[in-house]
């Protein structure tokens, strides 16, 4: 049982996603509205007004303050995202769309040591759901509140670069960085606008524990379309129209999120029209099952979690950039997708850069030059003097033997089948790998810091915007457990937060991509699908593969009869 | 009496002692539980130095330990990891609701249980008996998980086809129960499926041991003479035979229990009841120790007090056991 139990989603590796993402591109809808009722589904029927939608999840909120560690969940964020907006929105392009301010930001300076000024102009009608409007304090107290240290606040990226800010007027707040910062729309995302009216003076470890409420009156507070309704904890949550928002009212009464851990129980529930919606996992024969039931459709997207096969440069072997190349023409990325992805995502391919995912504009295909080759890796592998003389047809070079141990996480069907076509298929060019599978927590959280791994499989969640991965291909970056370092990827990166012309910086990016694609520090292999199951009189819904969620834009969901 | 209850409670003293330290120092052992926090990027260090300093992560485990044991002792259970929050509301809410689940299974399992045995032994070798026995075969090879759903499958079916819903397949109760006899209903109505998956397996075992047990009585002495007094059927089967077979019953469903929460926590996954089950999954997927070792404490403890319910019972049953 425990290997079918749902992993907690953790929504903070989904930071990096948000980060710069491009602003709007030509022909996207620029406005708030627009953005909502891009692409959904337009069911038959006639539409009802108001009703009630059963929303399936998995796992169930711990609490619903979404700044908190404990709050830095999947399930928090799908329930708070319509009813705690931010300054920008992230839609299905993966471009962002301003939410609560007047336009985009407006920045200043940051050229020639001058200091960078970011100014955000909040929408004069923005009101909190009790009639107050929403004003620069409310900026102002969510920036002290998350730089408050006594609180238990997920991340403070960002925020901690700011050096001082400044409540303008009303609508209007300033916040100065000593240095250029580009990634500043991901400032009043993840962790939204706060209200500074009520929650002031409050405790913030304690407030929004088992509601979305003014914690003296418990009356719910909102600046989304919807708001807090009640939490039956462990059985089902409610959130319900907001009446007082300032924009265009929410179609549905409520929306009822059912907590219910089984896949295949969720499955029923669906088929017997007990939920209305859910997000299954991205398996394929789950989704080919979901296909099939009648007046249900599915929906999907490539999500921004990649999946990768790392290598150790700590391993003698693996430190040479033949043996690496050697691999990545070893395996067959293109087979592995279409087994394991395209049943469930038929548009799926395999991704060719590790910092842009294909979802971006900026995506540019270095990595295709690996094709699958095994003729060439073998020619490779003598070239360089390696030799085949075992009866296990294992290749030996400078004394090393090919043979590694592959490391990832159980539990997990995809990565365990993936293991088994890598090992057939490395086999081929002589060259070995036994798994070493253990629970995630052994996997990630302890043997790959420690760097307790010659291969290992994973997934980094991808950043349009490369800020949050930076460090993972940096000299002794934070996030570079494999030991890789090529000193002009560096050198790039750390040049990156400091440029403001947008095009300017992914063509950066992208020229640190050719350089580690030419290294090889690890296999890029897919990006793994977001998926919505649905029930076809279920208008206005349309998946959202970035941390926004299905949720992002429930104001816009109806049912038809 | 008296003191064969007060020396069982003493014995389980260091019986808890033990689990709760092989537990608290295995979990501790496997990996640090700040690691899922660590291994995300951007997560701020000051609020993982906050947690680690509130839980005292930073001294050594046997330190670590004390800590959980005062706060288990004198605070219920102290608080979770992450949010700090207390572990005793929700831990008792889940209890509320697998007792709930358990002890109408049992109730269900044991009632009908004694009706099969009762008659298979009466009619021992008849068309009744032999179907009974073939159940009971099936019902102890059934995986509970499989029974489970293949019962959410037929009764989605039979709302497919009719419209009509008779059972649910998943919660406690609908987003809107309603109050009083129509609450209820709707708690029947989700309850039943688990019920009927949960008491599969009790069943087929139950009326197994009622038959043996029941047949043996029957073709006992004194029944023989019972009967040869002239007594009606009735009062030879009720009163004469079903207490004395009663007895090796009561041992089997005492011991039973832990199996019973066993199953409990595979079927409050399956159907989705957020009971015991369902918190232990939690706490352990996100590597919550301490409300893992609350879950654990108060598992031994249920399954302690029960067996020492049974052995009362059983001498309340026969008369010629006692605990002095």
């Amino acid at each position: 049982m425990l290997a079918s139990l749902p992993p907690a989603r953790w929504v903070t590796l989904l930071v990096l996603m948000a980060l710069g993402v491009a602003a709007c591109a030509p022909g996207q809808p620029d406005d708030r509205e627009g953005a909502l009722q891009e692409g959904v589904t337009e069911p038959e029927g006639e539409r009802v007004e108001g009703g009630n939608v059963i929303f399936g999840h998995e796992q169930e909120p711990a609490i619903l303050n979404p700044a908190l560690t404990e709050g830095n969940l999947f399930a928090t964020q799908i329930v708070t995202r319509p009813i705690l907006l931010g300054a920008y929105l992230v839609t299905p392009e993966f471009e962002y769309v301003p939410e609560l301010i007047d336009g985009e930001a407006e920045t200043e300076g940051g050229e020639d040591g001058e200091p960078f000024v970011v100014t955000w102009n909040i929408l004069e009608e923005a009101t909190w759901s009790d009639g107050t409007p929403i004003t620069a304090d409310d900026f102002e107290f969510t920036y002290q509140t998350v730089m408050d240290e006594e609180f238990d606040i997920t991340s403070r990226n960002g925020y901690d670069l700011i050096t001082e800010t400044e409540v303008v007027d009303d609508k209007t707040w300033r916040a100065t960085f000593e240095e250029p910062f580009a990634p500043y729309r991901t400032l009043f995302g993840v962790i939204p606008v706060l209200p500074a009216h009520v929650l002031e003076g409050e405790d913030f470890n304690e407030v929004w524990n088992d509601g979305i409420v003014d914690p003296e009156t418990d009356e719910p507070i909102a600046s989304g379309p919807f708001q807090f309704g009640q939490w039956r904890r462990g059985q089902q949550l409610t959130i319900e129209r907001n009446e007082g928002f300032w924009g265009e009212q929410a179609n549905l009464d409520r929306i009822t999120f059912r907590y219910i851990e089984e896949t295949p129980t969720l499955v029923q529930q669906i088929r017997g029209g007990e939920i209305n919606i859910f997000d299954p996992q991205p398996q394929v024969d789950l989704i080919e099952q979901l296909e099939g039931i009648d007046g249900v459709e599915v929906q999907s997207d490539a999500g921004p979690q990649w999946e990768h096969i790392d290598f150790n440069h700590d391993n003698p072997a693996l430190a040479n950039q033949y043996v690496r190349e050697a691999i990545i023409r070893g395996i067959d990325r293109e087979a592995i997708v279409e087994q394991l992805v395209q049943g469930v995502n038929p548009e799926a391919g395999v991704l060719q850069n590790a910092i842009f995912v294909e979802n971006q504009e900026q995506y540019e295909p270095h990595w295709d030059v690996y094709d699958y080759d095994p003729e060439a890796a073998i020619e490779l592998l003598e070239e360089n003097g390696c030799t085949r003389d075992g009866d296990d047809g294992v290749f030996t070079c400078d004394g090393e033997e090919l043979s590694f141990r592959y490391v990832s996480t159980s539990g997990n069907e995809r990565r365990e089948l993936m293991f088994e076509i890598v090992q057939a298929q490395l086999a081929e060019i002589g060259v070995e790998v036994t798994a070493d599978f253990s629970e995630p927590a052994q996997a990630l959280g302890t043997q790959l810091p420690e760097g307790d791994f010659d291969l290992i499989n994973f997934g980094w969640v991808g950043s349009p915007d490369p800020f949050g991965g930076d460090t993972i291909f940096m000299c002794d970056g934070d996030l570079n457990y494999i030991g890789y370092c090529n000193e002009e990827v560096t050198e790039l990166l750390e040049r990156n937060t400091g440029i403001l012309d947008e095009e300017e910086r992914w063509a950066v990016y992208n020229e640190a991509d050719e350089l580690i694609a030419a290294d090889i520090p690890l296999i890029p292999l897919f990006q793994i699908p977001q998926v919505l199951a649905y029930e076809d009189n279920l208008g206005g819904v349309r998946v959202n593969a970035t941390q926004w969620g299905p949720t992002w834009n429930a104001s816009e969901w109806y049912l038809t009869e | 009496m008296a003191t064969y209850v007060l020396r069982r409670l003493l014995f389980s003293i260091p019986v808890l002692f033990l689990a709760s330290v092989i537990i608290f120092f295995g979990v501790s052992a496997v990996s640090n539980p700040l690691s899922i926090l660590q291994q995300q990027p951007g997560v701020s260090e000051i609020t993982i130095q906050n947690i680690a300093e509130r839980k005292h992560l930073d001294e050594p485990i046997p330190v670590q330990y004390g800590y959980w044991v005062r706060d288990a002792l004198t605070n219920r259970f102290g608080t979770n990891l992450f949010g700090d929050r207390a572990i005793w509301p929700e831990l008792r809410r889940s209890m509320w609701y697998t007792a709930q689940l358990v002890v109408a299974a049992e109730i269900f399992a044991i009632g009908l249980a004694i009706a099969i045995g009762v008659v298979s032994a009466k009619r021992q070798y008849s068309w009744f008996d032999n179907l009974a026995t073939t159940g009971s075969f099936v019902g102890f090879s059934i995986p509970i998980f499989w029974a489970a759903l293949i019962l959410q499958v037929i009764f989605t079916n039979l709302y497919r086809a009719t419209g009509v819903r008779i059972f649910y397949t998943a919660g406690l109760s609908s987003v809107d129960p309603g109050t009083g006899l129509a609450f209820l209903v709707d708690r029947l109505q989700h309850l039943a499926l688990p019920i009927l998956a949960l008491s599969i397996t009790s069943i087929a075992q139950y009326s197994r041991y009622m038959r043996t047990s029941m047949l043996e009585v029957l073709h006992s002495d004194y029944v023989r003479t019972a009967r040869a007094k002239g007594l009606p059927e009735r009062t030879v089967t009720s009163r004469h035979s079903l207490r004395n077979a009663l007895i090796p019953l009561t041992t089997v469903i005492g011991w039973n229990l832990g199996v019973i929460f066993g199953g409990t926590i595979i079927i409050e996954t399956v159907f989705g009841i957020p009971g015991m089950g369902r918190y232990f999954f939690t706490a352990l997927s996100i590597r919550d120790v301490y409300p893992l070792m609350a879950w654990l404490m108060i598992t031994a403890i249920v399954i302690i007090v029960f067996n020492l319910i049974t052995d009362i019972v059983y001498g309340y049953l026969d008369p010629r056991i006692r605990y002095d």
